[in-house]
C-alpha cells in the first residue's frame, strides 16, 4: 500500500518543486494554482475514507442479520427436546414484488444524483435544483415505501421484538433507511443553498461529495436487497 | 473529475482580525485566550492539550478505582467492597482507563504533534476536530455520570452476555456503558476522518511518505485502525442497547439470541483496539530513541512495515480472546496459528529498537528512560501475549490474573510508560519549558519498582488459578502473599505518579513566575516540529519548510565528514524559526462543535430514563447543525472567501456533520421499534 | 497510476467529459434496471435451481455494485488513492465477516431446519429458567 501511494506522490514532488520554494506563506497572496498533497480535496478524500468506513458498519450488520435470519423457529435443549417455539422468521413474508418496485426507484434516485453533479459542474443552476429535488422526492419516495413495509409487517404480527430474526431485520433495513434520511436532508440543505445563491459555482465539489454519499447508500441497498431479501 | 478549489494546502485564512459576522446565524467567538480561547478554538495544538489534560483527569479516576480494587484484594476476605460495587469498580476502572485516558492521550499526542511533524498549520477539518475533542469529554462524563445514576456498568469492559442483560444486571450502568461509548466512538470515528485526510493531503513540499517521521506513520495506522473498526463496536453496542433499552433479544439465549455474535463484534473491534492503543506509543520510542542514542533510526523501512503488518493482521485474530468460547477446532487452530504470527512483526520493532540504542552515545534522560523501560517491560508482556496463543495453554490462563498481568504489561509497561516520555520530551514543545529531570528520574524509577511489584506477582497468582474479577478470596488458597505485594506495588505507583504531578506543578509555578521560553530544540532532535519554536506559535511555522529528508531538522543541523561521523554545518539557532511571522491566517474559532456535541448526552439520557431529555438534545444538535453548515470555516470578512482549509458548507465537511444528526434520528427510529413493540405481539 | 494528482479547477471541467458523462450514466442505468430486473426474476425461478439462482443473483449483486462505484462514483476515473481507500475497506470488511460467519457455522447445514443453529452433536446449551425481567 505504501510504495504505491508513494509513487503517487513522488510524481507530485516534481510540481512541489518550483513553486513553493518562493512563497512566503506568511504572507498570504498565494491564491492561486497549489493543491492539496494529492491533488484530491479535502473533503472529497475525507468522504471516502468515511464511506470506507461505513462498509465495516454494514458489514456487521448484514452478517447480524444473516446469522439471525432463520434462528430459531424453534428452541431446542441439551437433550434435543423442543422447549419454546417462536413465530416464524420474517424472511417467509418479504414481499419481494412491493420491494423490487423500491429498489427501482432508489436505483432511478442515484441516475438523477449524476444529473444533478453534472449540472453543477455546467453551473447550471436551475437544472441542478431539478435534479437535486428530484433525487430527494424519490428518495422520500423509497422511505415511504419503507415506511408501508415496516407498518404492513407489523400488522401482519412482526413487530421488532416478536423475535431475533426480526429485530435483526429491522436493525438492518432501519439503520439504511437512516442513512437514506440523512442523505435526503443533506439533499434538502443543498438544494436550499442553492435556492439562496449560496451555493456558487467554486463549490460545486460538494455536490459531487454530497452524490458520493447517495450512491453509497444505494450501494448498500443494492447489497441488502439482493442477500436479505432475494437469497432464500 | 477532481474539482479541487484553487489554494494551497498549507495556508489559512485570518484569524487575528475576526469581527462578528453577518453570514452566519449567530456571531462567532472571537476570544483567543482565557477560558472562551479554550472552549470555542479549533486550534490543533489547544485541542491536542486539551486532551492531554482531560486524560489526565481521567486517569486520576481511574487510579482512585484501581486502588479501591488493590485495598479490597489485599487480604482473604476483605469488606472494603461489596460483590456488586467491586464489580462496578474493576468496569469503570478497565473503561475508563482504555478509553478514557490511553484512547484521548493518543488524541492529545496526534493532535499536536502530527501536523508540526508534517509541516502542516492545522488539520484539515479543524471545527471537526474540536468536535471530536468536546465529543470525546461529553460521553465520558456521560459515563461516568453513572455512579450517580444508579451505579456504574458491572459487566467488566467486555461486558459479555448474559453478564451485561437486563436479568442480571438490572441497574442502568450498562446502558450508560453502551451509549456512551457510541458516543466517544463518534467522536474517535470524526477525528480518525480528519487525522487521515491531513496526513494524506496536508504533508509539506517533499514530506513523501518514505520521509515521514515515524510517530505521524505509526499514528495514520492507528487512524486506520479506529475507521475500521469503530463501526463494528458500534453495531455491537447499538445491538446491546436495544435489547437492553427495547426489548430485542439479540445475546438472549432464552429467546433465540446467542452471546457468541457478541463477541465476535466486540474482539473485532477490540482486538484492532488494543494495538490501537499500543502503535502510537511505538511511534513515539522511535522519535524519543534516536535523539538521545545520537543515532538514526535503525531499519526505518522496516519499522514502518511491520507497523503496517502488525495493524492489518490484528484484524485477523480476534477469537484468540474466544478459545473457551467452544467455538470449534478449526477456528480454534486458525486463530491461534494467525495470533502466533503477529508476535513477529512486534519483535522486529523490539529489535529494531535495541539496535538503535546499540554503540549509541546514550543520553539518560527521563525520556529516554521510559522509553527503554517500554522496550523491556512491553517485551515481557509480548511474551507472555505469545503463551496465551497457543490455544492449550490458553484454556488454563485464561480469565485467570495471568491475563491481567499480560494486558497490564502491555498497556501499562507499553502504552503508559511510552506516553510518559513522549510528555517530558514534548513538554517544552508545548509549554516553553522543560519538565524537571531530577524529579522525572525518581518518577521513572519509583513507577518501574511499582509497576513490576504490581503485576509481576500477578503472572504467579495467575498461575496458582486465582480467577480474575471475583470481588474476595478466602485465606485458604495461597493467594495472600502475592495480593498483599501487588498491592503495595498499586501504591507506590500512586507515589510516582504523585511525583509526576509535582513536577508537573513546580515547573509550571516557576515559569509563571519566570516566564522565559527554554531554548529552541532543546534536545538536539531530529524531526520535523522541532523546527519551530518552543512553545509553538500560533500558526506553527513561519515559512513552510521543504522536506528532502527523513530527519530533517537533524540534517539541516548535521553533515558528514569523510567517516560518517556527523559534524555540526549550522547551529540550531540558526535552524529553528523565530516564530515571529505576523499576519498569517488562521480557521476561526466557532460555538458549534461545543454545542453540537453538548446534545448528545442528553439524547443518551432521553434514551435511558425519558424521552423527554432527548427533546432538548435533538434541539441543540439541530440548531448546532444549521449553525455550523451556515458558518464558513473561516470569517469571510477578513477577506479571503475561497481560500479556507475547509469550507464548513462544503459537502464532505456538512456530510461529516449530518452524521451528526445520526444520534437523533435513530433516536426517532428508536421511538419506532418502542410503539412497534407495543403493537406486535410480544413473545412471552 | 495514470491518474496523478489532477489540478483541475471547476473552469477545467470540459464540457465535452460532462455530455459523455450523461451518456454514459443513462447506458449505465439501463445496465442496472435490466440487472434488477433479471434479479427480481429469479423470485419466479424453480425452487430446485436455488443454487444456480444463487450463484446468479451474487454474480448480478457485485456487477451492479461495481458499476455504481466505477461510474455512477467515478471510481474509475477518479485518483487512485480512493479507489485503494474504498476497495480496502471492502475488502476487509468482507473477509472479517466472512470469517465471523464462517467461525459461526453458518455454512453448516446442521439437518434441522434451522440451518445456522450448531449441528446436533455441539447443540445449544439449554436456556436458564428465569425469563428476563423486561
Ligand atoms: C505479542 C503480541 C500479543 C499476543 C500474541 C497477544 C495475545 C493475547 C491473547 C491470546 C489474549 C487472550 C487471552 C485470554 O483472554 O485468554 C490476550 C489478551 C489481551 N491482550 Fe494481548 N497479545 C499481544 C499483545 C498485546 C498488546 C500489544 C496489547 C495492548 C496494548 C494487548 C492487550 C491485551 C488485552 C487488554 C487482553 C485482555 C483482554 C481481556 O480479556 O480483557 N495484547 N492477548
Ligand atoms: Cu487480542
Amino acid at each position: 500500500m505504501a510504495d504505491t501511494a508513494d509513487t503517487a506522490l513522488t510524481a507530485n514532488v516534481g510540481a512541489f518543486d518550483e513553486p513553493f520554494h518562493q512563497i512566503d506563506f506568511a504572507h498570504e497572496g498565494v491564491a492561486a494554482g497549489h493543491q492539496t498533497s494529492t491533488g484530491i480535496s479535502n473533503e472529497k478524500l475525507g468522504m471516502w475514507t468515511f464511506l470506507g468506513s461505513e462498509c465495516l458498519l454494514f458489514g456487521a450488520l448484514i452478517s447480524t442479520y444473516l446469522l439471525y435470519k432463520n434462528r430459531p423457529g424453534t428452541i431446542t435443549n441439551v437433550a434435543g427436546e423442543v422447549v419454546g417455539q417462536v413465530h416464524d422468521r420474517i424472511s417467509e413474508h418479504f414481499d419481494i414484488l412491493f420491494t423490487s418496485a423500491s429498489s427501482f426507484v432508489l436505483l432511478a434516485s442515484s441516475l438523477t444524483m449524476v444529473f444533478a453533479v453534472v449540472a453543477a459542474q455546467r453551473n447550471d443552476a436551475p437544472r441542478l435544483r431539478l435534479w437535486l429535488g428530484t433525487t430527494a422526492g424519490l428518495g422520500a419516495v423509497f422511505i415511504g415505501g419503507q415506511v408501508y413495509e415496516f407498518t404492513a409487517f407489523v400488522r401482519e404480527g412482526f413487530g421488532f421484538t416478536t423475535n431475533v430474526s426480526t429485530s435483526a431485520f429491522f436493525t438492518l433495513t432501519g439503520f439504511h433507511g437512516v442513512h437514506v434520511t440523512i442523505g435526503i436532508l443533506m439533499l434538502l440543505v443543498l438544494l436550499a443553498l442553492s435556492l439562496k445563491g449560496r451555493l456558487p459555482f467554486t463549490k460545486s465539489e460538494s455536490v459531487e461529495i454530497i452524490g458520493l454519499y447517495w450512491h453509497f447508500v444505494d450501494v448498500v441497498w443494492i447489497v441488502i436487497f439482493t442477500i436479505v431479501y432475494l437469497i432464500k | 473529475m477532481a474539482l479541487v478549489t484553487a489554494r494551497t494546502p498549507l495556508e489559512l485564512t485570518s484569524g487575528d482580525n475576526v469581527q462578528p459576522q453577518p453570514l452566519g446565524v449567530f456571531a462567532r467567538p472571537t476570544a483567543t485566550t482565557g477560558i472562551k480561547g479554550w472552549l470555542f478554538s479549533v486550534d490543533h495544538k489547544k485541542v491536542g492539550i486539551l486532551y492531554g489534560a482531560a486524560s489526565l483527569f481521567f486517569f486520576l479516576t481511574g487510579g482512585v478505582e484501581a486502588l479501591l480494587i488493590r485495598t479490597q484484594l489485599a487480604r482473604p476476605g476483605q469488606k472494603l467492597l461489596s460483590a456488586d460495587l467491586y464489580n462496578q469498580v474493576f468496569t469503570m476502572h478497565g473503561i475508563t482507563m482504555i478509553f478514557l485516558v490511553i484512547m484521548p492521550m493518543i488524541a492529545a499526542f496526534t493532535n499536536y504533534l502530527m501536523p508540526l511533524q508534517i509541516g502542516a498549520r492545522d488539520v484539515a477539518f479543524p471545527r471537526l476536530n474540536a468536535f471530536s475533542f468536546w465529543c470525546f469529554l461529553f460521553g465520558a462524563l456521560f459515563l461516568n455520570s453513572s455512579w450517580l445514576l444508579g451505579g456504574g456498568p458491572d459487566g467488566g469492559w467486555f461486558n459479555y452476555a448474559p453478564n451485561s442483560g437486563l436479568l442480571f444486571s438490572p441497574s442502568h450502568g450498562i446502558d450508560f456503558y453502551a451509549l456512551g461509548l457510541i458516543i466517544t466512538g463518534i467522536a474517535s470515528s470524526v477525528s480518525a476522518v480528519n487525522l487521515i485526510v491531513t496526513t494524506i493531503n496536508l504533508r509539506a513540499p517533499g514530506m513523501t511518505w518514505s520521509r515521514m517521521p515515524m510517530f505521524t506513520w505509526m499514528s495514520l495506522v492507528v487512524q486506520f485502525l479506529l475507521l475500521f473498526s469503530l463501526p463494528v463496536i458500534t453495531v455491537a453496542l447499538f445491538l446491546l442497547m436495544l435489547d437492553r433499552l427495547f426489548g430485542s433479544s439479540f445475546f438472549n439465549t432464552a429467546l433465540g439470541g446467542d452471546p457468541m455474535v457478541w463477541q465476535h463484534l466486540f474482539w473485532i473491534f477490540g482486538h484492532p483496539e488494543v494495538y490501537i492503543l499500543v502503535l502510537p506509543v511505538f511511534g513515539i520510542v522511535s522519535e524519543i530513541l534516536p535523539v538521545f542514542a545520537r543515532k538514526p533510526l535503525f531499519g526505518y523501512p522496516f519499522m514502518i512495515f511491520s507497523g503496517i503488518a502488525i495493524g492489518f493482521m490484528g484484524f485477523g485474530v480476534w477469537a484468540h480472546h474466544m478459545f473457551a468460547s467452544g467455538m470449534g477446532p478449526m477456528s480454534v487452530t486458525a486463530f491461534s496459528l494467525a495470533t502466533m504470527f503477529i508476535a513477529v512483526p512486534t519483535g522486529v520493532k523490539v529489535l529494531n529498537w535495541t539496535a538503535t540504542i546499540y554503540g549509541g552515545k546514550l543520553k539518560f534522560t527521563t525520556a529516554n528512560l521510559f522509553s527503554m523501560g517500554l522496550i523491556a517491560m512491553f517485551t515481557i508482556g509480548g511474551l507472555s501475549g505469545v503463551t496465551h496463543a497457543f490455544a492449550p495453554a490458553d484454556t488454563q490462563q485464561t480469565d485467570t490474573y495471568y491475563i491481567v498481568a499480560h494486558f497490564h504489561y502491555v498497556i501499562f509497561g507499553g502504552s503508559l510508560l511510552g506516553m510518559f516520555g513522549g510528555m517530558y520530551f514534548w513538554w517544552p514543545k508545548a509549554f516553553g519549558y522543560k519538565l524537571r529531570e531530577g524529579l522525572g528520574k525518581w518518577h521513572f524509577w519509583i513507577m518501574m519498582i511499582g509497576f513490576n511489584l504490581t503485576f509481576g506477582p500477578m503472572h504467579i497468582l495467575g498461575l496458582q488459578g486465582m480467577s480474575r474479577r471475583i470481588f474476595t478470596y478466602s485465606a485458604n488458597q495461597g493467594f495472600d502473599f502475592w495480593n498483599m505485594a501487588a498491592t503495595i506495588g498499586a501504591f507506590i505507583i500512586a507515589v510516582s505518579v504523585a511525583i509526576f504531578i509535582w513536577n508537573v506543578w513546580v515547573c509550571y509555578r516557576d515559569h509563571r513566575r519566570n516566564p522565559v521560553a527554554c531554548e529552541p530544540d532543546p534536545w538536539d532532535a531530529r524531526s520535523l516540529e522541532w523546527i519551530t519554536p518552543c512553545p509553538t506559535p500560533v500558526h506553527n511555522f513561519d515559512t513552510i519548510p521543504v522536506v528532502s529528508e527523513v530527519d530533517e531538522v537533524w540534517h539541516r543541523k548535521y553533515g558528514h565528514d569523510e567517516a560518517g561521523r556527523p559534524v555540526p554545518i549550522a547551529t540550531r539557532a540558526e535552524v529553528v524559526q523565530k516564530g515571529d511571522a505576523e499576519g498569517v491566517h488562521l480557521p476561526s474559532p466557532s460555538y458549534w462543535p461545543i454545542v453540537l456535541s453538548a446534545g448528545l448526552p442528553l439524547i443518551g439520557y432521553g434514551l435511558i430514563f425519558s424521552l423527554a431529555w432527548a427533546i432538548p438534545g435533538g434541539i441543540l444538535v439541530l440548531v448546532a447543525l444549521f449553525g455550523w453548515v451556515m458558518e464558513p470555516s473561516t470569517d469571510p470578512d477578513a477577506g479571503h472567501h475561497d481560500e479556507h482549509p475547509s469550507d464548513a458548507a462544503d459537502g464532505g465537511d456538512a456530510a461529516a456533520e449530518l452524521e451528526g444528526s445520526e444520534e437523533a434520528e435513530v433516536a426517532d427510529q428508536a421511538e419506532d421499534a418502542k410503539t412497534v413493540e407495543l403493537e406486535g405481539a410480544p413473545v412471552g | 497510476m495514470t491518474t496523478i494528482a489532477e489540478t483541475e479547477t471547476p473552469a477545467d471541467v470540459h464540457p465535452e467529459d460532462l455530455h459523455h458523462d450523461t451518456g454514459r450514466s443513462w447506458q449505465v442505468a439501463a445496465a442496472l434496471f435490466v440487472l434488477t430486473g433479471l434479479e427480481v426474476s429469479t423470485y419466479f425461478w424453480p425452487h430446485g435451481w436455488h443454487r444456480v439462482t444463487h450463484v446468479t443473483l451474487i454474480v448480478m449483486m457485485v456487477l451492479k455494485f461495481a458499476a455504481v462505484a466505477a461510474f455512477f462514483m467515478h471510481l474509475k476515473f477518479d485518483h487512485t488513492m480512493l479507489r485503494r481507500l474504498f476497495v480496502f475497506g471492502i475488502i476487509l470488511a468482507m473477509v472479517v465477516f466472512l470469517g465471523v460467519l464462517s467461525a459461526m457455522t453458518f455454512w453448516v447445514n446442521s439437518g434441522t431446519t434451522d440451518f445456522n443453529n450448531a449441528p446436533h452433536e455441539r447443540p445449544i446449551p439449554p436456556p436458564p429458567t428465569r425469563a428476563p425481567t423486561s
